[in-house]
């Protein structure tokens, strides 16, 4: 793992869900449950 | 002398739904961090991207990391987060791209007299009346727009530049030698730079780069 993606890792991980939710206006359980709800999408349409 | 590992890569199909799920939650935060301060206007905003810039971005990643055609490699040893992050970031330059494009004159202003067709000699239009323009350029204010657009991202680079030395500074603290080496790395572009201006070998460089990851590894559970 290069230098960059540490410092990377380490930014996300230094992120609050306070301070998810101040930047984008949504708790980051509703920002999974959405993620998610697309991910269930894009299974069933990949297995029609 | 030690000789170079070939990288190892997985195959994307390996990944978990679990690892999925974790990498998408880290790419959420990466990008609050990333973003925070520029998604209400300009090229990582809603009106522009189609959706909001904490969901499109990490849509379109797990669309091309379950892609057969995807050209991203996952190497062995490393979270799928790291590759998620990668892919993002690379998106994220290409919007900007685009975002900047789009806002170059499709028309190009010549000065030039035209005679009417048929017309007397005083039937010259004005050679100042510009009479097809880009609504900006008529405005005159498209070169200030453009050049706002990249002052702020030169803004937006050096703001992250900041962030990443914060975090490794605070991360060394107390270590003279990779205080310096952390200075270094932000200061020179490449281990020769470093080597020199530390006064060590390029070995050396890489051991203490290698010593810096390690601290992060440590650092980074919350």
């Amino acid at each position: 793992m290069s230098l960059l993606e540490k410092i990377d890792e380490l930014r996300a991980n230094s992120v609050t869900p306070e301070r998810f939710e101040s930047v984008f206006g949504v708790s980051i359980e509703e920002q999974m449950s959405q993620l998610m709800a697309f991910v269930r999408e894009q299974e069933e349409a990949a297995s029609k | 002398m030690r000789k170079k590992q070939k990288q190892k890569y997985k195959p994307l199909s390996d990944a978990t739904p679990e690892e999925m799920q974790e990498a998408m939650q880290v790419a959420s935060y990466w990008l609050a961090d990333e973003l925070e301060g520029h998604t209400e206007s300009g090229a990582f905003s809603e009106a522009f991207l189609g959706d909001e810039a904490r969901l499109i971005f990490i849509k379109k990643a797990y669309n091309t990391l379950k892609s057969p055609d995807c050209n991203w490699k996952w190497k062995e040893g490393t979270k799928l987060s790291t590759l998620m992050i990668n892919v993002i970031r690379s998106d994220m330059a290409h919007e900007l791209r685009r975002y900047i494009d789009q806002g170059k004159p499709k028309v190009v202003v010549t000065s030039s007299m035209k005679r009417k067709k048929g017309g007397a000699d005083d039937e010259w239009d004005d050679a100042n009346d510009v009479l097809e323009v880009d609504p900006d350029l008529k405005r005159n204010d498209f070169d200030v727009q453009t050049e706002m657009e990249m002052l702020e991202e030169l803004e937006r680079e050096e703001s992250l530049r900041e962030k990443g030395l914060k975090v490794a500074r605070a991360a060394v603290k107390g270590d003279a030698m990779m205080e310096k080496f952390v200075e270094a790395v932000f200061e020179l572009p490449d281990y020769r730079s470093i080597s020199k201006k530390l006064k060590i070998t390029q070995t050396d460089v890489k051991e203490l780069e290698a010593r810096l990851i390690a601290i992060f590894a440590v650092k980074k559970k919350r």
